[in-house]
């Protein structure tokens, strides 16, 4: 635009042409105007956009404010503002469990806590005036209850210093109550520590039967480790021994009663066999529904045989492990039975030992029993497999002896017997001698009663005795023995 | 705080436009021409002169330009050269004369209002 520069030098033409030029220069400057007018109406509409924006998000802010203060209000979680000094000022209805609000407000929080926290207590409301971020992370406080004999709370505690003018003004305390989740927390690692120390033997299953887990004393008592069963289903430990009705009793006790106790044999890893005392409970939440079963057994083999020993010990005589007078006589009525049924013939053998009763008083009990064991040997030693040697008390001794009838046979037995009983017995030094006088009773030729065969080989026992001991007598009908004989010599 | 401008040009319609454009904030002065517009400098003090270069009479906005950077009783005054579009050498002109500030017509009027309320600092 060279244009408005030529008129300046020139004369009245240049007047019309400067004027044009000038006209030129407002509409220019007008366009110009009307652009920043339009570039103005535009931030104009812009920020009229952004200016309703901003109030409509203060109007939920506002909105959010009053449920925010709501949440406060119904907060499990108990809620206090204090000076910063911690006198308090407000607190919300969760508080009561300190105390009402009419007891706490203008008391200092100080007094809810216990004297062990008060130092901590100290250090958190000194954060909170000095460093407030500080004073943002979770800490513990233990505070007492509302009256004395409540329990204490253990409390999770936070704090938000709230601010005027750059100085705290306020603190809003946020107390979350930890003590349900510490008992919890004890309580479960109490049931692990029985889970994990218990003798006996716990499996967890889910309601479909599969192992959820297993305890120490399962791996201990089954052989299984827990790797091995967790995931499967608990008939890798069936026996066979229970059958299908077994099982639906078992399954309908746990449906109907929620528990099942009783005596089941199961298979170890190793293959064998064992009864255990089973009890099954059904674990129930709430709500009454079913999470999973819980086995807790114990293996009764052990009992087994401490029952078999206890019946051992009832039936047998402790000194000599001979067969006692109450085991005697169940054999004997056993073998009465069977012959009575069966026919066959048996005799009685009664002894009484020779010479045992001064060795015995001279000697000591010590040695006294020293030889009756070793008679008890002696005896065993020399009777066939199918005898029963019992012992029935002090010196004497009884033998059940299947079979045996004739004389002849009953002498050789007793016989050898008297033999095996004369021979020196070495005890503590010394060598001690003693003998027998053995009374014989038959079945079915004496009776066919064991107190009546009982007494009659006690009768040819004190025979034999009589005749000078050493001896044995068979008992031959009649009020006394018959035939008595001298032991061979 | 003297809030005085001094719009010198010999275009009415521009000086309309200006005083629409600051008249809200400021006092608003006027002159045609180059003598009349050092008159009221002297007298009035303004705390800024938006003033055209190319005027009729016998100063033109160079002169009176000089004429207030000259004088140190008007130190303080603060001058705004505008000027007809492209006239590089006028910028360099009235700059190496101690111009404040410098537009090219059609200047923006934001511009201008923003260029001032700065110089009014």
């Amino acid at each position: 635009m060279t244009g408005p520069e030529r008129p300046l030098v020139a004369g009245g033409q240049v007047q019309r042409v400067a004027g044009v030029a000038r006209d030129i220069a407002v509409h220019e400057q007008l366009y110009r105007y009307a652009h920043d007018l339009q570039a103005l109406l535009d931030d104009k509409n812009d920020l009229e956009q952004r200016y309703e924006t901003l109030a409509e998000s203060y109007r939920q802010l506002g909105e959010g404010g009053a449920i925010l203060e709501n949440l406060v209000k119904s907060s499990h979680d108990i809620h206090l503002t204090t000076t910063p000094a911690g006198t308090i000022m407000q607190s919300n209805a969760a508080a009561s469990r300190l105390a009402p609000a009419s007891v706490l407000v203008g008391q200092s929080l100080r007094a809810w806590v216990l004297p062990s926290h008060q130092a901590d207590f100290d250090s958190l409301l000194a954060d909170a005036r000095t460093s407030p971020e500080a004073s943002l992370a979770e800490r513990e406080l233990w505070l007492r209850g509302p009256a004395t004999g409540t329990a204490n709370l253990i409390t999770a505690v936070r704090l938000l210093p709230i601010f005027k003018d750059s100085e705290v003004e306020a603190i809003h305390w946020m107390v979350r109550d930890l003590t349900r989740a510490r008992e919890a927390e004890f309580d479960s690692q109490i049931s692990s520590l029985v889970f994990r120390s218990t003798t006996e033997g716990i499996m967890i299953t889910d309601l479909e039967g599969d192992i959820l887990a297993v305890n120490p004393a399962f791996s201990k008592i089954t052989g299984y480790k827990p790797h091995e069963v967790i995931g499967r289903s608990p008939r890798i430990l069936k026996s066979g021994v229970q059958d299908a009705n077994f099982y639906h009793g078992f399954w309908s006790d746990l449906k109907e009663k929620g528990q099942w106790q009783g005596e089941v044999f199961n298979r170890k890893k190793s293959g064998e066999i064992y009864p255990e005392w089973l009890t099954v409970t059904a674990a129930s939440d709430n709500e009454g529904r079913i999470l999973s079963y819980i086995a807790v057994f114990s293996d009764m083999s052990r009992l087994r045989e401490a029952e078999k020993r206890l019946s051992y010990i009832a039936y047998h005589d402790t000194l000599t492990g001979l067969p006692n007078r109450l085991l005697f006589q169940d054999r004997l009525a056993q073998t009465l039975a069977q012959a009575k049924r069966s026919g066959i013939q048996f005799t009685l053998i009664f002894i009484d030992l020779d010479k045992f009763k001064p060795i015995n008083d001279t000697l000591g009990h010590a040695v006294g029993d020293r030889v009756l064991q070793e008679a008890a040997k002696r005896l065993s030693g020399s009777v066939r497999e199918c005898d029963t040697v019992a012992r029935l008390g002090g010196d004497e001794f009884v033998i059940l002896a299947p079979g045996l009838a004739g004389d002849a046979d009953i002498g050789g037995l007793c016989n050898k017997m008297l033999d095996a009983l004369r021979q020196p017995i070495r005890v503590q030094g010394t060598e001690v001698f003693i003998g027998g006088s053995f009374g014989c009773a038959k079945y079915p030729n004496q009776g066919d009663d064991a107190v009546v065969l009982l007494k009659c080989a006690d009768a040819a026992m004190y025979a034999a005795k009589a005749a000078g001991g050493n001896s044995y007598a068979i008992y031959d009908g009649g009020a006394m023995p018959v035939s008595a004989a001298e032991g061979a010599s | 705080m003297n809030q005085k401008i001094l719009i010198v040009d010999d275009h009415s319609d521009i000086r309309q436009l200006i005083r629409i454009t600051l008249g809200k904030s400021f006092e608003i002065l006027e002159a045609e021409e180059g003598l009349t517009a050092l008159a009221i400098i002297r007298s009035q003090r303004p705390r800024v002169v938006v003033l055209d270069v190319m005027m009729p009479g016998e100063m033109d906005g160079f002169q009176v330009l000089e004429a207030v950077k000259s004088d140190p009783a008007l130190k303080d005054i603060r001058v705004i050269m505008v000027t007809a579009r492209g006239q590089a050498r006028d910028y360099e002109m009235g700059m190496a004369r101690g111009a404040d500030g410098y537009f090219i017509k059609p200047f923006s009027p934001l511009q201008l209002t923003g260029v001032i309320k700065e110089l009014m600092k």
